[in-house]
């Protein structure tokens, strides 16, 4: 009986050493796009450009599933890696790991490191505060990532460009861009409500995005 | 004159053998003479502009080592809650697989067999650029069915049933299931789309036993 106790705990114990959990990275997009060759893929989940998208710096083959900024060349990134591939992906300076519990609410020094690397990704953060759970981050984050999403669906451009930023206001984005942004507001089943020529892009942004904040997120059956 | 009529007839069972479509779902074998996909089976299936047509080969389709897919022309389905499923008789490290919401704007979820040894992958084209999506569920081997659903946002891809990964995506908000690939190195068959309105698009090919994982 000891022994097979000790076996269960051994076992365990290694498993615990090769697994790590599942949690979401922020990676750079990279590719042209032109052709299945050189697709737009996730930066060390998908890194060679040879159509075998399963090659990056982790493990051939290992499952994982993506959620892209529309053009914009960023991607939230979901997987259960195992915990060498996991801390080659976290020592990447460009990628930017979730913790593995969302549930917790930020503290300080986190709320300057997501406000960081939010905004320098098109993403406004100034309303992310010590208050703000992990998952309610993420959902208003992925929210913004399923406008843009749209965007690229509906017109085929990133709502970012041309010039565009997070400060610039709607009426300074051309006709085209502006009646884009609209028709892929009301596709999505949401209002424009709040939002006048005045209000800035990075307002706008979080006005859409608040719509969808009980929307959950499907990441290999993960939802966030 | 009863000749004729006996002609007509043999005609209208090929006809109606390669290809069958109910309020519920439809079933493809590919039984039309080689050739080009949109062209061998008379419009049935339609090839988006900017990209190759899937091309028949003996009963069974492939593709001519460019990005390649087809949508059924006349879908009567959901065209936001949908799947479609084929079979891979030979599959390659290059090979093709179903499409749902594929338009004639050149949008569409693509299933693709990736890497040595070929596992299932999901891209999005929108406006006829490539975005990888998700990958996973283990080797393809020949006579797996590549199996992609959506349902509203969300992308589900399985393997002989059984799930290989899924994933939420908001940029195509219509379209029609259809079927991908690139090499010729591979081979897909027996095609079946559906939607989810209630009788889940089963066709007799598939209840009969043969393959059977339909939703």
């Amino acid at each position: 009986m000891k022994k097979i106790l000790f076996a269960l705990v051994l076992l365990l114990s290694l498993a615990s050493q090769s697994e790590a959990a599942f949690r979401l990275y922020i990676v750079p997009v990279i590719g042209s796009g032109v052709g299945i060759h050189d697709a737009r893929r996730p930066k060390y989940f998908a890194t060679d450009a040879n159509g075998l998208g399963t090659v990056g710096i982790i493990t051939a083959g290992s499952t994982w599933s993506g959620v892209d900024y529309g053009l914009d060349n960023w991607m939230v990134v979901g997987a259960n890696l195992s915990t060498s591939d996991d801390n080659l992906v976290v020592g990447e300076v460009d990628a930017f790991a979730l913790p593995f519990d969302l549930a917790p609410t930020l503290n300080a020094q986190q709320v300057t490191n997501v406000q960081n690397k939010l905004e320098s990704i098109n993403i406004p953060a100034g309303w992310v505060t010590t208050s703000e759970t992990w998952i309610h981050v993420v959902r208003i984050t992925l929210g913004i990532f399923s406008l843009n999403q749209r965007i690229n669906g509906t017109c085929h451009v990133d709502l970012f460009s041309g010039g565009i930023n997070l400060n610039s206001t709607i009426n300074t984005l051309p006709a085209a861009l502006n009646t884009c942004l609209q028709n892929s507001v009301t596709s999505l089943g949401l209002t424009f409500n709040g939002i006048i020529g005045s209000t800035t892009i990075r307002n706008a942004l979080k006005i859409i995005a608040d719509q969808m904040q009980t929307t959950q997120y499907n990441f290999n059956g993960t939802l966030i | 004159m009863e000749r004729s009529f006996k002609v007509l007839l043999i005609l209208l069972i090929f006809s109606t053998s390669a290809y069958a479509q109910t309020q519920c779902g439809s079933t493809e074998t590919f039984t039309y003479s080689n050739g080009a996909l949109s062209t061998a089976s008379a419009g049935v299936w339609t090839k988006p502009s900017g990209f190759a047509d899937m091309q028949v080969n003996t009963n069974a389709i492939t593709a001519a080592g460019a990005d390649a897919y087809n949508v059924i022309t006349t879908w009567v389905g959901s065209t936001s809650n949908q799947y479609a499923q084929v079979v891979v008789t030979t599959p390659s490290t290059d090979g093709g697989g179903p499409v749902v919401k594929g338009d004639a704007v050149n949008n569409a979820y693509v299933g693709h067999t990736g890497g040595s040894p070929a596992i299932e992958e999901v891209y999005l084209v929108s406006g006829g650029g490539f975005t990888i999506k998700g990958n996973g569920g283990g080797t393809v081997i020949a006579n797996d069915v590549f199996y992609i659903e959506v349902q509203s946002n969300v992308i589900i891809a399985k393997r002989n049933g059984t799930l290989s990964f899924s994933f939420s995506d908001s940029t195509i908000a219509t379209g029609k299931p259809g079927v991908y690939g690139f090499d010729n190195a591979h081979r897909l068959d027996t095609w079946q789309g559906g939607d989810f309105s209630g009788c889940g698009g089963a066709s007799i090919i598939l209840r009969m036993g043969l393959m059977g994982v339909g939703p």
